[in-house]
């Protein structure tokens, strides 16, 4: 019941914050900007009560399917609130709070109305890290892709020499491509050091690096592939702006359609279909 | 009394009034005494720029007033009073308002939307404040029109968007790269025009500006006025992968960058965006650069549409800015009513100080200490605060709503009240 009561009020906070942010990106006004903040630190709270009162019931946050949407929206909003805080910039919450009720959403479908929530079978160091690392992995990625988006709304009214809506409301180019390109480097970086992670639990778990043979692992080494050949490009072959933000988009687009598409056609002991 | 605004402004009077009449900051205080003493002006404050000329009082005589000011004009300008007269404009009361708080918005501005207006309308609120000749109503009146016209621009778009070639062409560069301070500029030609872009570059913190011109003497010249340096012709070529913004303004009579020359810098640049500004006619750029990859390029036309489109974007925005505006003007207008009962408020408080006095004096208290004594009439005048705390909540509430002459007619009559002038303190006490 206690979660149910969570779920809601944090869904119906993230929902009025994603409306204030949209509104505020339309029409900045200041009653549009308290909506938007109160909303996301109110319902950012809540989550955290959610997932501390989850945690306690079950010894510890339970690492499962049904929990990890949630905690990836929970990061999702520390990340962005780090990002507004330092670049000072209300905008990008116009596409990425959306993200968090989605990722919310999705939650309440799996949690809503369950009185207890198991633990996975799956425990210690390693695994932890795994799992903390890829969703710090996917987070960044998101991130990488709102901000590809923008890049090329902005750059579109610039090319077109017909400043707009875009143009009036979204930071410089230039920051677009940083935010694109860090959360991307950030995204990288966290999804290998998930990969090690992951080889050394199921070394420790299997006795072998059966990892590799794991169906879920199809989807990660796309990723990794698309992001590395993403980070390349950009790094090496001066892939910048439109180009970059194009490979985040298409990276993070492949990413998400990889897992149900895994999920579907191969099962394991570690599904993580939908 | 009533708030009234006589002025002059580039609406109504030629470029020769507006600056016979202007007054400089310098001589601000000096007008302001000088209006202090005439006793029309209850209160009054002066705004004056390029633009307009405008005084705000508070008086009791509205052509007396208008005398003064046109005196004042008169004398500054030595033009006939009469003349001044026919460009001379007259609001009162609600419509006074409404023009200062179009006037701190922009909305009057000639470039409509311009900023600077803001700041000057409350400089002039902080003279009149600091010479002692704005009071009550003026104090209020310049502190909401700077709420109004903070209103304006951030809940509308009256102020977004260049409104002059050099600004937009700027203010694009810092669309494209953010923070100008890493950048590096070069400046083809000495041009009027590269000149003031160039200059806007600099103040907005380029961190390195290049000027090349075919004859080094020019372009040492205008790197000395823009705080630039000046390089040859060949060495501006050779250094075009430096420069992140690119300003060509020559009188050449082709392209001096052709598409290869640009290509060959991207190369060199690793990609990194390049803004280029083709401010010449005939144009210096071939508009096939713009084709390349991260190349930003404008011309003149491109930037003259970027700025009409602005100039009619703040066309549409003045509307809900008008929407604003009315809402801060009835907010003022209510304050402005409810004083109309201060008086009476400051008549039923002085009545009920006499009956509190006449008590404390009939009863004598012989036995009780000094100490005591004073005790006493603050517990009195605490009471008397308490009994009269509703009444007069409720007295200042109806008079917002345009109601509150009935209630003073009606305490008037209940009391005895003799309404008569009251001191600036005692209003302080009652306003808020």
């Amino acid at each position: 019941m206690i979660y149910d009561i969570l779920l809601i009020a944090t869904g119906c906070a993230y929902i009025a914050s994603a409306l204030g942010y949209a509104l505020h990106f339309h029409r900045p006004k200041a009653r549009w900007r308290g909506t938007s903040t109160w909303g996301l630190w109110g319902g950012w709270g809540l989550h955290t009560t959610l997932l501390g009162a989850i945690a306690w019931s079950a010894g510890g946050v339970p690492l499962t399917s049904q929990v990890l949407p949630s905690l990836c929206a929970w990061l999702v909003v520390v990340v962005y609130v780090y990002l507004e805080m330092s670049s000072r910039d209300r905008s990008l919450g116009a596409l990425i709070v959306p993200i968090v009720v989605v990722l919310h959403l999705l939650t309440l479908t799996k949690l809503l109305g369950i009185e207890h929530i198991q633990s996975t079978g799956y425990s210690g160091g390693w695994f932890k890290l795994h799992v903390l690392a890829y969703l710090l992995a996917y987070t960044a990625f998101a991130i990488s892709c709102v901000g590809g988006i923008m890049y090329l709304m902005l750059l579109g009214e610039i090319q077109a020499k017909h400043f707009g809506f875009f143009y009036a409301r979204l930071p410089s180019l230039e920051v677009l491509n940083q935010i694109t390109n860090r959360a991307a480097t950030f995204g990288f970086v966290f999804l290998t050091c998930g990969s090690i992670a992951s080889s050394i639990w199921a070394f420790q778990q299997f006795s072998q690096v059966s990892i590799w043979r794991e169906p879920v692992f199809l989807p990660v080494l796309i990723a990794w592939v698309i992001y590395a050949g993403n980070l390349a490009a950009r790094w090496l072959g001066g892939w910048q702006g439109k180009r970059a933000a194009f490979l985040s988009i298409i990276g993070f687009v492949l990413v998400v359609l990889a897992f149900p598409v895994v999920g579907v056609l191969f099962s394991g002991p570690h599904n993580v279909g939908p | 009394m009533s708030l009234v605004v006589i002025g002059l402004s580039h609406r109504t009077a030629p470029v020769d009034i507006r600056e016979g009449v202007a007054v400089l900051p310098h001589a601000l205080e000096g007008v302001l005494r000088r209006f202090s003493k005439v006793v029309a002006l209850a209160e009054c404050a002066v705004l004056s720029t390029c633009n307009r000329s405008e005084v705000y009082c508070v008086t009791r005589d509205i052509q007396a007033a208008r005398q003064a000011v046109l005196a004042e004009w008169r004398d500054r300008s030595g033009l006939d009073a009469e003349a001044l007269g026919r460009h001379v404009f007259v609001y009162r009361d609600v419509k006074a308002a409404r023009h200062l708080f179009g006037v701190a918005s922009g909305l009057d501005s000639m470039v409509m939307g311009e900023p600077q207006i803001a700041a000057q309308v409350k400089e002039a609120g902080a003279a009149a404040l600091s010479v002692g000749t704005s009071k009550t109503v003026l104090n209020r009146l310049f502190r909401a029109a700077t709420e109004a016209s903070k209103r304006a621009r951030t809940e509308t778009e009256i102020a977004t968007g260049a409104v002059s070639i050099s600004f937009a062409a700027v203010e694009l560069a810092k669309k494209i790269f953010g923070d100008l301070n890493g950048q590096t500029a070069l400046v083809l030609g000495a041009g009027e025009m590269s000149e003031l872009t160039a200059r806007h570059l600099a103040d907005n913190g380029v961190k390195s500006l290049l000027v090349a011109s075919r004859t080094l003497a020019r372009a040492q010249d205008l790197a000395m006025r823009v705080g630039g340096r000046a390089i040859s012709w060949d060495e501006g070529m050779d250094n075009l992968h430096r420069a992140d913004v690119i300003i060509s303004s020559t009188s050449a009579e082709t392209y001096v960058l052709e598409r290869h020359h640009v290509a060959s810098a991207m190369q060199k640049r690793k990609n990194r965006s390049v803004f280029l500004i083709d401010i010449a006619v005939p144009r210096d750029i071939d508009p096939a650069v713009g084709d390349l990859y991260n190349v930003f390029l404008y011309d003149l036309d491109d930037l003259e549409s970027v700025v009409g489109a602005n100039l009619e974007r703040r066309k549409v925005e003045a509307k809900k800015v008008s929407a604003i505006l009315d809402e801060e003007v009835m907010a003022f207008s209510a304050w402005v009513n409810s004083l109309e009962v201060v008086p009476a408020i400051v008549a039923l408080r002085r009545c009920f100080q006499a009956f509190m006095d006449a008590e404390l004096a009939h009863a004598k208290l012989p036995e009780f200490s000094d100490n005591q004594r004073t005790q006493v009439a603050n517990l009195m005048r605490r009471f008397m605060n308490k009994v009269l705390h509703k009444p007069v909540v409720r007295l200042k509430a109806a008079a917002e709503e345009e109601d509150g002459g009935a209630y003073v007619a009606a305490l008037s009559y209940l009391f005895d009240l003799a309404v008569e002038e009251h001191t600036q303190k005692e209003v302080e006490e009652v306003r808020d």
